[in-house]
C-alpha cells in the first residue's frame, strides 16, 4: 500500500496523456527524491502556466501576452497567413525557421465520426480576419490526413470567392528518408507534387 | 505469436497514447475489428498513409492482448480521389458511420463487406448521395431489418405512399403514421428513388437520377432509421449538414 499522499500524486500524475499507472508511479517517486526547492519551482510552473497562459485573441496560438509575439512583431509579414489545426503546429513550423508570415489555429480539423463540424473550429474568426483586407495568401497547413485534407477542400471553399490565393503544403517524402520504404500513396503524392528542376 | 490475414476497409481511427492508433477496420473474413497500430503517427511509419479512412487493403494481423496489431499492409485501393472532394468525403464518412454503428463487432458479414466495398465505388463514381443511401438500405436489409415497402409493419394494411416512419420499419400506412410524430413525408419522387434502393444492385443504383431535393429526403430518411436502430445520433449525418451545402 502507498502512503496516502503518495497514491493521490501517482493517480494524479496518471491522468495525464501518454502517462500509465507504471510511469505514473515512476514520476512521482522521483518528485520525492529531488530537492524541496526543485519540486516547488514545479509545482508552482504548473499553477502560473495554467494561470498565464491563453490563446492569443487574434491567431488562437498559445502565449503569455495578448496578442501573442508572432502577432505583434513588425518583421512578420501581415500579408500572408498559415493556417494550423494546432498550437503544437506552429512550434513545428517555427523550428523551420523559413515561414515569415503570421498564423490561424483553427483549433483541430473536421472529423464528422467524432462529431467535430466546421463550427466547432475557429473559422468564423479567420473569416472575419480575411475581411480585414491585408491578407493576399492563405496556407493551408493542415495534417496530411482525411480530416485535414477535408477542412481545407472546406476552406477553399470560403476563402476562393474573398479573392484571396489559397494555397496546400506539398505533400512529399520525408527527408532522410528511403524510397524504398515509402508507403505507396505518399509516393503518389510526391509524383503529383513534382517540380520542374 | 500468431499471425492471420484479412482483406478489410479502414472505417476510421483514433489516437493511442503519444504515437499508436486503434483502427476501425471492416474486413471480409471476420467482420468488424477494432485492431492497434504501434507508432504510426511518426512521419517515418510505413503503416500511416497505407491506413488512411476508406483504404480498402491486405492486412496482416498479429494477435496482441487488448487489441490484435496491425503487422503488414497492403493497399488494394487507397481512395486518394475521395480526398479531393468534399462531398464524396462527407458521403462516405456517413457510409463509415452508418457500418460502425450499425454492425456488431466481430461478427462475420461478408455480404456486408461486398456492399461496402460497392458503396466506395459508387461512391467514387457516381453520385455520392444516392450511394451513401443505397448502402444504407442494404445494409439494413442484410442486418435483418429490411424497411417495409409494400404493407404497413403495423397493421398490415396497403403501405403504397410516402409516409415513411422509422418507428415503425419503413413505409406504413397514412392511419398508423399519424400515431408516429416521428413519421416523415418523403413525397413521390424520393418515395418512389427508396423503394427502388432497396432492391437495386450498385450498377442500377449507379444510373438513378434524382432531383437534390429528392436526395436530400432519402438521406433523411435512411438517417433517421439507422438512428432509431441504433438508438443514438450519427455523427457523421450532424456534420453533413454543415458540409454539404
Ligand atoms: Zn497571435
Ligand atoms: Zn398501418
Amino acid at each position: 500500500m502507498l502512503p496516502e499522499a503518495l497514491a493521490r500524486l501517482v493517480e494524479q500524475l496518471s491522468r495525464l496523456p501518454t502517462v500509465g499507472p507504471k510511469t505514473a508511479q515512476r514520476l512521482a517517486l522521483h518528485v520525492l527524491r529531488m530537492p524541496e526547492e526543485e519540486v516547488r519551482q514545479l509545482a508552482q510552473a504548473l499553477v502560473e502556466a495554467k494561470a498565464k497562459v491563453r490563446p492569443c485573441s487574434v491567431c488562437f496560438h498559445l502565449t503569455d501576452t495578448d496578442p501573442c509575439p508572432i502577432c505583434t512583431n513588425p518583421g512578420r509579414d501581415p500579408s500572408v497567413l498559415c493556417v494550423v489545426e494546432d498550437s503544437r503546429d506552429v512550434l513545428a513550423i517555427e523550428r523551420a525557421r523559413e515561414f515569415r508570415g503570421r498564423y490561424h489555429v483553427l483549433g483541430g480539423a473536421i472529423s464528422p465520426l467524432d462529431g467535430v463540424g466546421p463550427e466547432d473550429l475557429r473559422i468564423r474568426e479567420l473569416l472575419e480576419r480575411l475581411r480585414g483586407g491585408q491578407i493576399r495568401e492563405v496556407i493551408v497547413a493542415t495534417n496530411p490526413r482525411v480530416e485535414g485534407d477535408a477542412t481545407a477542400l472546406y476552406l477553399a471553399r470560403l476563402i476562393r470567392p474573398l479573392g484571396i490565393r489559397v494555397t496546400r503544403l506539398a505533400h512529399g517524402l520525408p527527408v532522410g528518408g528511403d524510397l524504398e520504404y515509402a508507403d505507396e500513396v505518399t509516393l503518389a503524392r510526391a509524383l503529383e507534387g513534382r517540380r520542374d528542376l | 505469436m500468431a499471425v492471420y490475414k484479412a482483406e478489410g476497409v479502414v472505417l476510421g481511427r483514433r489516437a493511442l497514447g503519444e504515437a499508436d492508433r486503434v483502427v476501425d477496420l471492416f474486413t471480409r473474413e471476420f467482420g468488424r475489428l477494432r485492431v492497434k497500430v504501434k507508432a504510426v503517427r511518426r512521419t517515418t511509419s510505413r503503416l500511416a498513409g497505407r491506413l488512411e479512412p476508406f483504404t480498402h487493403a491486405r492486412l496482416l494481423l498479429a494477435r496482441g492482448r487488448a487489441l490484435d496489431v496491425v503487422a503488414q499492409v497492403e493497399v488494394l485501393d487507397g481512395y486518394a480521389d475521395l480526398r479531393e472532394d468534399l462531398r464524396r468525403l462527407s458521403y462516405g464518412w456517413l457510409v463509415a458511420d452508418l457500418t460502425l454503428q450499425l454492425v456488431p463487432e466481430a461478427e462475420p458479414h461478408p455480404e456486408v463487406f461486398a456492399l461496402l466495398v460497392e458503396a466506395l465505388q459508387l461512391l467514387r463514381e457516381g453520385d455520392p448521395v444516392v450511394a451513401a443511401g443505397w448502402y444504407a438500405l442494404r445494409l439494413f436489409g442484410e442486418l435483418g431489418y429490411r424497411p417495409a415497402s409494400g404493407r404497413c409493419p403495423s397493421c398490415g394494411g396497403e403501405a403504397g405512399g410516402d409516409r415513411w416512419s422509422p418507428a415503425l420499419g419503413g413505409f406504413c400506412c397514412p392511419r398508423c403514421s399519424e400515431a408516429d410524430p416521428g413519421h416523415l413525408r418523403l413525397g413521390g419522387e424520393a418515395a418512389g428513388a427508396t423503394r427502388f434502393l432497396l432492391q437495386a444492385s450498385a450498377q442500377e443504383a449507379g444510373r438513378l437520377r434524382l432531383s437534390e431535393r429528392a436526395t436530400g429526403r432519402v438521406v433523411a430518411a435512411v438517417v433517421a432509421y439507422a438512428e432509431a436502430r441504433a438508438d443514438r445520433p450519427l455523427r457523421a449525418a450532424k456534420v453533413l449538414q454543415a458540409l454539404d451545402r
